[in-house]
């Protein structure tokens, strides 16, 4: 019946002409990665809070382990942990704060240290986000 | 099909690991690559330069989007004419299309008075527009299985694989095909020739 492989007698070959093909428009790409760029930061807005904020959620992260640590770390008095001192003054029978406690609450000396520290990694972390984002568009 | 080397698939995967690695302005490569191929499968079943844009627009989205799902063991230029195939068709189906009557096609696209073309580059022009004018009043399938035998260069092997279609089914209807476009040149050139004895 018909022998579509073989280009014997078929016709219609006579009319096509094989060599002529049509370009794309010049601008072709350039439109093409205009959408490509839009979509790719689209799909950058599907993401979650998380996956866009990993910066700034790093430095909140690093921060908060650091505030917690400094409650919990003992002082320099040599006395036990202000946590467990506030934990071993609780009367379980009535429980009791001891506001005293507050007062005498004292902070390790390298905290100041390292509270410069977070905000001078805060200000370089916000830096090279930006330095990322800005390739990122490009 | 159109033969692609070794280092063309080596380049395509280079430039797609690129891509995936977040460098998306590699993806440029690839739509240079293989934009004009692919707007002409679109022109050829769509039919106009406007829908062919849109059509080949969309397919490098659809590229775009499904780049992490492509094995690179297999060939890119069959995975991107496979997407753009299925474009194509899926537009065409969708828009509703109104039919052509053989009225449509100008009884004087031969005469390309006041253009300086030799008679054979007039005589091409001519059978150019009458193929044109066949592929509109076809289904299309079947435009999309004639662009890809006679102007991609395929055999029903590679075309079965790029469509799905069984390869015997693929025969059949590439048969039919050409039958029905024979018919309509044939009618368009009977046309004609009663248009020239008039004038």
């Amino acid at each position: 019946m018909n022998k579509p492989d073989s280009h014997e007698a078929d016709l219609l070959r006579n009319y096509i002409d094989t060599e002529r093909a049509e370009k794309a428009p010049e601008d072709f790409t350039s439109r093409v990665m205009s959408g490509i760029r839009l979509e790719n930061e689209k799909y950058g807005l599907k993401k979650g809070i998380l996956a866009r904020n990993i910066v700034p959620a790093v430095s909140g992260i690093v921060t908060v382990s650091l505030i917690i640590l400094a409650s919990v770390l003992p002082g320099n008095s040599g006395e036990p942990l202000p946590l467990i001192r506030f934990i071993q003054n609780i009367n379980i029978q009535i429980p009791k704060i001891d506001l005293d406690l507050i007062s005498t609450f004292e902070l390790p000396e390298w905290i100041p240290y390292v509270f410069i520290g977070v905000f001078f990694l805060g200000l370089f972390d916000m830096g090279i986000s930006g330095l990322f984002h800005r390739a990122g568009k490009q | 099909m159109r033969q692609m080397n070794g280092m063309d698939h080596n380049a395509d995967i280079k430039y797609i690991e690129q891509v995936l690695g977040g460098r998306i302005e590699s993806f440029g490569y690839l739509v240079d690559r293989y934009k004009d191929r692919t707007y002409n499968l679109a022109l050829r079943v769509c039919g106009n330069r406007e829908e062919a844009e849109e059509v080949a627009q969309d397919v490098f989205m659809k590229v775009f989007r499904s780049l992490k799902g492509f094995k690179k063991k297999s060939s890119f230029a069959t995975w991107i004419y496979r997407i753009a195939y299925n474009t194509a068709i899926s537009y065409v189906r969708n828009k509703k299309k109104s039919v052509l009557s053989l009225e449509d096609f100008p009884a004087d696209v031969s005469d390309f008075g006041g253009i300086n073309i030799s008679e054979a580059e007039a005589e091409k022009e001519y059978r150019n527009a009458l193929v044109n004018f066949a592929l509109k009043k076809i289904n299309e399938d079947e435009r999309g299985l004639i662009t890809l035998f006679y102007y991609e260069e395929m055999n029903t092997e590679e075309i079965s694989v790029l469509t799905g279609i069984s390869k015997s089914n693929v025969k059949v209807k590439l048969f039919r095909a050409r039958q029905k476009m024979l018919e309509i040149i044939k009618n368009v050139e009977k046309k004609k020739f009663k248009y020239h004895e008039q004038a």
